[in-house]
């Protein structure tokens, strides 16, 4: 029962995808490394669903997710222009986590495990790049690499998607702690709190798929 | 505690730091970009008065280097006809008449625009210019008090003459005062313009909410264009009294 409640709402990122492949023509440039990351996320899911079917881990793919998705919402915020006065903090964060990957799954050899060190790391510096995202749009003003006209904010789907990854990834980080310190080692424990991580699993990934819904048309013609 | 309660409760004092930092980081991340935008802001501001500032320098400058010698060149022609009739010496020199007005204006409006003294003798004989031509040309009384070191760079002075301006527009145009009292005064390394109107005086939250207040943020804006700082005091039926300390 858990699994398949898991497994259908972790599949609701598939709205964002569908929305995304229907508008794929529509969609400007900046936004590619999030439609990326929803499809590789949806991808995970279904892979994820088939390889606990036939009894199969499901660490190393999503370990290799996680590394996937780390890069694409990074690349993304560096799109909507988080790192525009600070290129070189963007180099450092990206060659940092890769870095750290290779190290905790390759080197210390934990690809069969959770890689915890990396997980914290890379949520906790999405969640502060999101809030940067959040203020940047409400008070400089960041519609203009994605040309959004809208003024209202919740229809703004750099705005969403800050919201949303700030929601999914402070709660991902605190979970990440926990098990860290051994706290999942209680089976109950574990499966209650992974049960709260689905449901806003799902709340987040029906907010990308508004974010993919209100993502603006390329410009057609340039204003002179 | 026992190790396994030391655990839960590390668990949970880390998880605590790290949203304690991320909150911080939220109020930090508020405040910079809030000083960032007020700076875009400025800077926005500052481009536009300049650029409005160069605008009107040239459009000055072509009015008074063009429009006047083309005008004169026209009366020295239509001058050099030999009429004859009397009537048509007459409509000759009621058309003499109109040209002088015409230069006269195209001066006047040259010198609104961008005045000449202002750039070739300076800020106090530029206001004391613009007062004597007020009181020539209008029923209030204005009175001018000032220091002759009050020496202040080109673009300094120009956004002081466009503050004076500003306040007597909106004191004759909404004051109804009979009596305004300019004072220039340089006190340590900066200038004191003090600038009193005897008016029905307003109610400046009042005014901001209603009107929007351009012109009292246009003031605001000059002000900060000279790297200066404004003082208004106002209230109903007791006049206005606008106070501008400015760095040399």
């Amino acid at each position: 029962m858990f699994i398949s409640k898991a497994t259908l709402f972790g599949l609701s990122i598939l709205i964002a995808g569908t929305i995304a492949i229907i508008r794929h023509d529509r969609i400007n440039r900046v936004i590619l490394p999030f439609i990326l990351c929803v499809w590789i996320g949806g991808i995970n899911e279904i892979l994820s669903y088939f390889l606990w079917e036939t009894g199969h881990s499901t660490l190393i793919n999503n370990n290799i997710y996680v590394l996937a998705e780390a890069i694409l919402f990074l690349v993304f915020f560096k799109n909507i222009g988080i790192f525009e006065k600070y290129l070189w903090l963007f180099g450092i964060v990206i060659t940092g986590w890769i870095g750290l990957w290779f190290w905790e799954t390759l080197i210390l050899g934990k690809i069969n495990f959770v890689s915890s060190w990396f997980r914290i790391t890379y949520s906790f510096l999405i969640v502060l790049m999101g809030i940067t995202g959040i203020n940047k749009l409400m008070l400089l003003d960041i519609n203009k690499p994605i040309g959004t006209n809208s003024s209202n904010i919740f229809k703004n789907p750099v705005f969403l998607i800050c919201i949303g990854s700030i929601v999914f990834f402070t709660f991902k980080l605190i979970v990440e702690i926990f098990w860290f310190y051994g706290l999942n080692a209680s089976k109950d424990f574990r499966l209650d709190v992974y049960d709260i991580l689905i449901y806003i699993n799902l709340i987040v990934n029906l907010v990308y798929a508004l974010a993919v819904l209100w993502i603006p048309a390329k410009q057609q013609y340039i204003l002179l | 505690m026992d190790s396994r309660e030391t655990t839960i409760y590390i668990a949970i004092v880390v998880a605590c730091i790290m949203i304690g930092f991320i909150i911080l980081y939220f109020f930090i991340s508020i405040i910079r970009h809030q000083r960032q935008n007020l700076a875009l802001r400025k800077k926005n501001i500052l481009q536009e008065i300049a650029g409005l500032e160069k605008e009107r320098a040239r459009i000055a400058s072509d009015f008074h280097d063009e429009l006047g010698p083309l005008l004169s060149a026209v009366k020295m022609r239509i001058n050099s006809f030999e009429l004859p009739d009397a009537e048509d010496r007459e409509e000759l020199e009621k058309t003499n008449n109109l040209i002088d007005d015409v230069i006269k204006r195209i001066r006047q409006i040259s010198y609104n625009l961008m005045p000449s003294t202002l750039l070739k003798k300076g800020l106090v004989k530029a206001l004391m210019e613009y007062v004597d031509f007020l009181n020539s040309s209008t029923h209030i009384q204005f009175t001018f008090i000032h220091q002759e070191d009050c020496i202040i760079n080109e673009e300094k002075s120009i956004n002081i003459y466009r503050i004076v301006q500003e306040i007597i527009h909106n004191s004759v145009k909404h004051a109804a005062a009979t009596a305004i009292r300019i004072e220039l005064k340089k006190q340590g390394n900066k200038i004191h313009l003090s600038v009193m109107d005897n008016g029905i005086g307003f109610d400046y939250n009042k005014v901001m909410a209603v009107n929007t207040g351009i012109g009292l943020k246009s003031l605001g804006n000059r002000a900060q264009m000279t790297g200066g700082k404004m003082f208004l005091k106002s209230s109903e039926n007791n006049g206005t009294n606008y106070l501008f300390e400015i760095p040399i």
